[in-house]
């Protein structure tokens, strides 16, 4: 059942491929000029670390932009919740939630492969200060993919919730707006995550936006793998297990609503 | 003009039938600005200032690019559904009034909730200039209305331009959306700031050296050319070619269908 | 002369299409595609034009360069003395639109914006606009509609607002595309009364293109038929009746169901009808009657005691057209 969803989303955006691959000149244009302006401040340069570590980190946020972004929007699924057709969903035999989860998690992950795996190997042959430069071992590639796969799950349940959220708001782009402006802000989209103050880096360890997007990027820069770098992947399943529990109360009790008013 | 501005009404009204998305879009917008602006703080504070400028002057060009491209957003976001009224059909309702095709795809669409935005980038002006240490004239007073203007010109100027390409494309805009979206980032700094390609493009192509850089060679007392602040009337130029090109496009539409 | 059209062709240019979609990006191929034939016609003021054909035919890009939208490959188009491309904004203040399928209202907003907007769009004096306002919504009986908002409309209450729209600025001709689609057959007869009215009243000329033909007959005497972007048919709508006039559709009844197929046969070996169907236990069978063939076929149903009852029938409206049509193969 699930497996169906999934591959008759994937069919469904398959349609879209060319303005997928058309948009990858604007990736990386928009990569090109982040790092530009960031590379214009003076205390950066490529000699000191912390210069190269940003290019890295721009890159690979923007190849996997599609996996971490707050921006992705299902605009059928936003109608389905925002005209009332969730009756009709709501007769198919399969659970709201997972069948939801299942299309917004495929729509990410096909965007994703056809983006950035081509720019991926476009950026490693870019001018020098524009180059992607990693150091990579096994163990870092091994943890890299755990990390970004489950920061790919976590980013979708949150995203779940902005769409549980329509219920009451009735409009994604409203919802989007604030909860994504926060969760890109948080998660270290905006700028990078190492150049927030100490003290703000402390409090956002504690919340999960930074495990679905600057966790997984921070990992591909460090010299050696710490105890630290595992730990991030437990919180990653910890917050993953209790958006879900969150999600699927709010949704429950939606639906609970919906059937009572008769939506 | 007085018809522009009771389409204007009309649609801001209907925008308003909808209460609670277009509060939620109006804050959401705030947020989204305000979000942008805590990054560009904490990108300066914890690395210094950009290539001769401090983060005060950064942040009144930053304040002023962004006022231009809010008001631009407000007034001709509407053109972003210039594919939108293709493909309905609409757009032949609009050629059958006895008004300007632009005056009312404009009219049609103004996006209201950048009012949230609105609010944030001006009193980022107001920050900046508290924080800065301006020696201020009447030059440089006036330069404070002058580059919002020529901005707005500008980035109207580019909301034509990619609207132009739908008569050809009906995919074209998603470019656009693209292009503004994020693009957009890298003209709220001084274009001497980026790299020589670009740099070019900024000067001689999209021309937002025009507000982003000559007039505040003069404000920052790089130059003693007071007239550098009229600099950004020049996008005018930009904007009266750009409309050219919407004409040829309206014909195009017109000698081939959608 | 309202309007004149002379010699009008269109060619569209569309792409030619690959298989690979990675191909057909980077195609530059175009292949031509006349939408209009040479097409000419004169509308005299006043009069009421069916324009009609079937889907695809050239319809609505004959409209489209009527009212100036879309520029023909060649020929003349002159509307009530000028080209219609030449000065858009004059032209459309002398014209009136209606497309049944897209909406000139606010949709969010009460009617009563909407009929407002149109004053300013079209600057129309407050006088005209008063006298003209009264009038219509009079006659439309729209006057409790005036203040919901266009989405809680019907459709036929919409296409009512629609039509008032179109007309305050006192149009010289009135386009119709397609006006009653979609509508339930009161809110029908209501367009069609308002139409005629509107037309005797202030004698405006009406194109209408639909493909209901109870539009038709209820409106206009005078139908140019379009199929394949020529024009095929311009004249008299009694005319294309009186062809099928003859033409008999015959409804037998069959009792004995196991019998149909050998009473069908013997009836297409003994007559030559034009045509023959069979649904469950009824026959259809049309003939016509010109010659003693059709009295020899009722002598000899009746005498058949398998057939039960029988009904003689002649052709409905849209009976005819769909035999015109493919008479003419469109």
């Amino acid at each position: 059942m699930y497996r169906g969803v999934f591959i008759y989303r994937i069919k469904q955006l398959w349609q879209y491929k060319i303005s997928l691959t058309s948009s990858l000149p604007l990736y990386l244009i928009r990569g090109f000029l982040t790092i530009s302006i960031l590379l214009a401040f003076n205390t950066l340069s490529l000699q000191n670390n912390q210069g190269k570590e940003l290019v890295n980190y721009i890159w690979i946020q923007t190849c996997f932009a599609p996996f971490v972004s707050a921006w992705i929007i299902d605009s059928d699924l936003n109608n389905i919740i925002k005209t009332g057709n969730i009756a009709y969903e709501y007769l198919k035999p399969i659970d709201l939630y997972w069948a939801w989860f299942i299309r917004l998690v495929s729509q990410r992950l096909l965007t994703g492969i056809i983006s950035s795996i081509p720019l991926l190997l476009l950026i490693n042959f870019l001018p020098v200060p524009y180059a992607l430069k990693l150091q990579l071992s096994q163990e870092k590639l091994i943890l890299f993919i755990v990390a970004i796969s489950l920061a790919l799950i976590l980013n979708t349940v949150l995203s779940l919730l902005v769409y549980i959220s329509v219920f009451h708001t009735f409009s994604i782009t409203g919802s989007l707006l604030i909860f994504g402006s926060i969760m890109e802000f948080l998660g270290g989209l905006v700028i990078p995550f190492s150049l927030f103050p100490e003290n703000m880096k402390k409090v956002l360890n504690l919340l999960p936006f930074k495990y679905g997007a600057a966790y997984p990027f921070q990992l591909l820069n460090e010299n050696e793998l710490s105890m630290a770098s595992l730990i991030g992947v437990i919180s990653q399943l910890i917050w993953i297990i209790i958006i879900i529990v969150i999600g699927k109360i709010w949704l429950e009790s939606n639906i609970k609503h919906i059937v009572v008013q008769g939506g | 003009m007085s018809v522009y501005l009771m389409l204007v009404k009309n649609n801001i009204k209907a925008q308003f039938e909808y209460n609670i998305s277009t509060y939620l879009l109006i804050l959401g917008q705030f947020i989204a600005q305000f979000t942008f602006i805590l990054g560009f703080f904490f990108l300066f504070k914890s690395l210094g200032s950009i290539r001769g400028y401090v983060f005060s002057q950064a942040l009144l060009v930053y304040a002023l690019v962004n006022i231009s491209y809010t008001c631009a957003e407000i007034i001709g976001k509407g053109i972003n559904n210039l594919s939108e009224l293709i493909r309905r059909g609409n757009l032949d309702i609009y050629l059958m009034r006895p008004q300007p095709l632009l005056l009312q795809v404009m009219g049609s669409g103004v996006e209201i909730s950048r009012i949230g935005r609105l609010i944030t980038s001006i009193s980022l002006l107001a920050l900046a200039i508290i924080r800065s240490s301006i020696q201020w004239d009447s030059f440089r007073i006036i330069a404070m209305f002058i580059i919002p203007l020529g901005g707005i010109i500008l980035f109207l100027g580019l909301y034509i331009l990619f609207g132009s390409l739908t008569f050809f494309t009906v995919n074209s805009i998603n470019i656009s959306i693209l292009l503004m979206g994020s693009g957009s980032d890298c003209l709220h700094y001084p274009v001497d700031v980026m790299n020589k390609t670009v740099k070019t493009i900024l000067t001689y192509i999209f021309p937002f050296a025009l507000i982003n850089y000559y007039p505040f060679l003069y404000i920052f007392g790089k130059s003693t050319v007071s007239s550098l602040v009229f600099v950004p009337f020049l996008s005018i130029g930009f904007l009266s070619i750009i409309l050219q090109f919407w004409k040829y496009g309206a014909i195009h539409y017109s000698s081939t269908g959608s | 002369m309202d309007i004149l059209f002379s010699n009008i062709s269109k060619e569209y240019q569309v792409k030619k299409r690959q298989d690979n979609p990675f191909l057909n990006f980077f195609n530059r191929e175009y292949e031509s595609k006349q939408a209009l034939k040479n097409v000419s016609f004169q509308i005299k003021k006043g009069e009421i034009i069916g324009y009609i054909g079937p889907n695809g035919a050239g319809k609505s890009t004959t409209i489209k360069i009527m009212t100036g939208i879309l520029k023909p490959s060649s020929g003349k188009c002159c509307i009530l003395g000028v080209d219609p491309m030449e000065n858009r904004i004059k032209f459309v203040k002398k014209v009136g639109v209606v497309f049944g399928n897209r909406s000139n209202l606010l949709w969010d907003l009460p009617v009563i914006d909407s009929i407002h907007m149109m004053q300013k769009l079209y600057d129309i004096p407050q006088e005209t606009f008063s006298t003209n306002f009264k009038e219509l919504t009079e006659m439309m009986d729209i006057k409790n509609l005036l203040h919901m908002p266009v989405r809680l409309l019907s459709l036929g209450q919409r296409m009512r607002c629609e039509i008032i729209v179109s007309l305050l600025h006192n149009p010289e001709i009135l386009f119709l595309d397609e006006p009653t689609l979609g509508l339930d057959a009161r809110s029908k007869i209501a367009v069609h009364q308002f139409i005629k009215k509107i037309n005797e009243k202030r004698s405006i000329t009406v194109i209408l293109t639909t493909h209901d033909m109870n539009d038709i007959e209820a409106l206009t005497n005078r139908v140019i038929i379009i199929g394949k972007g020529s024009k095929l048919f311009d004249g008299q709508f009694k005319a294309i009746k009186d062809k099928y006039k003859k033409i008999k559709k015959i409804q037998l009844e069959i009792n004995q169901v196991e019998q149909i197929t050998s009473i069908t046969n013997q009836i297409k070996q003994q007559f030559s009808p034009d045509y023959v169907t069979v649904i469950a236990n009824e026959i259809v069978i049309e003939i016509r009657d010109e010659t003693h063939e059709f009295e020899e076929f009722i002598k000899y149903i009746s005498k058949i005691k398998a057939i039960g009852n029988y009904q003689i029938q002649s052709l409905n409206i849209e009976e005819i057209i769909a035999r015109y049509y493919s008479e003419l193969d469109i």
